[in-house]
């Protein structure tokens, strides 16, 4: 899986199978403070993400 | 996968459990409740929308012009690098296809240094020097408007709350709401906002296409209120709703409260004409001390 942090710029590599929620628990990042998107859709916690999946992460939190 | 709860589509956001077309009915149906419920403004008035560049600003012009509100903007640029300057190409692009009208003033200009020159006297306090000098610009820039319509959303309220209840602010803490009284020294401002969360209003903005930097100020970091920000997050994630309910619980209790008598007298600002709580005002009297600590290097 290719997930793709919008506010540091990092490109991660993962082998991961499981719900956003469980995703987000692996690496540290509260729900509440990002978006999550597939191929440019919003996708919600419970949805279910797979190792071929390429995915962004934006940062709810920035400057108003 | 969770469905919408309004339709069989699926759903793009959890709170509340919408699709993409739902969320975008409830967004804008909600800043609309904020606006008529609080009497924020009319159609006749003409608004003043203080713009940064990021998503809440822009979100907040979005929508006002959807309603077909009478909205212009005024963008301050504070002067920290690599955080504003995408942000500005977003903005313009962004205000060409609206056709909003929008000022740009810049903390070089207005008072002789940029944020980031002047924290690297390491004297000052970032959010403190940026946020007097925003309201200082603001009131000055906003006069001639009949209103000035912020993009606080509950995130920034909710914080603020909790932030003057832990230090003890009881005089800024009466003072907060969706809302400030109108006065004649200063242009009422009202935050449309004030229900919405931070994630939805990014959301909206995602919806909506409209590009934005995602860059974090730089000097938010070091603050207070990003630690209350972080335990608040854990809080609505653990339990969603705490946000609007501190705010709502805020609320019920000022609208019970009145407002204090000893509010000090509005003086005129001996160097700018400004109201000010002194002779000189707060923003005029930290210009000078960043131009004395500036000028000792
Ligand atoms: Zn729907
Ligand atoms: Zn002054």
């Amino acid at each position: 899986m290719k997930i793709f942090i919008e506010r540091t710029k990092e490109t991660k590599q993962l082998d991961f199978n499981g719900t956003v929620q469980e995703l987000l628990d692996t690496l540290g990042i509260l729900y509440e403070d990002v978006l999550v998107l597939r191929d440019g859709s919003l996708i919600t916690e419970d949805e279910e993400v797979s190792s071929t999946d390429s995915l962004t992460l934006l940062s709810v939190i920035s400057g108003g | 996968m969770a469905h919408c709860l309004s339709c069989e589509k699926k759903a793009i956001s959890s709170h509340p459990q919408l699709c993409a077309d739902h969320f975008d009915e409830f967004f804008v149906q909600k800043v609309k409740d904020t606006i008529e419920s609080y009497n924020l403004f009319s159609h006749q008035d003409r608004i003043c929308v203080a713009v940064s560049g990021g998503k809440d600003s822009l979100a907040l012009l979005d929508v006002l012009v959807r309603l077909k509100y009478n909205v212009e903007g005024l963008f301050i640029h504070e002067g920290i690098s690599n955080y504003r300057e995408a942000s500005e190409e977003d903005l313009d692009i962004f205000i060409k296809e609206r056709n909003i009208p929008v000022r740009k003033v810049t903390f070089l200009d207005e008072a002789g240094f940029t944020l980031d020159a002047a924290m690297e006297t390491k004297k000052f306090h970032s959010c403190t020097l940026c946020g007097t000098l925003r309201r200082y610009l603001l009131n000055k820039y906003a006069q001639e408007y009949d209103v000035i319509a912020t993009g606080h959303n509950l995130d920034d309220e909710s914080q603020t709350v909790l932030i003057n209840l832990a230090r003890g602010n009881t005089n800024l803490f009466l003072r907060q709401g969706v809302s400030t009284h109108a006065n004649e020294h200063f242009v009422r401002k009202v935050k449309p906002f004030s229900f919405l969360t931070e994630k939805q209003i990014l959301t909206y903005i995602v919806l909506r296409k409209v590009r934005v930097d995602f860059a974090e100020c730089p000097y938010a970091r070091l603050s207070y209120r990003a630690q209350v920000r972080d335990l608040l997050n854990k809080y609505e994630q653990d339990h969603p709703g705490t946000k609007e309910n501190v705010l709502q619980s805020y609320l019920a209790f000022h609208s019970t409260v009145e407002r204090p008598e000893d509010e000090p007298e509005i003086q005129t600002c001996e160097q700018c004409g400004q109201a000010a709580g002194e002779k000189v005002c707060k923003a005029c009297q930290l210009i000078k001390q960043v131009h004395n600590v500036m000028i000792q290097e």
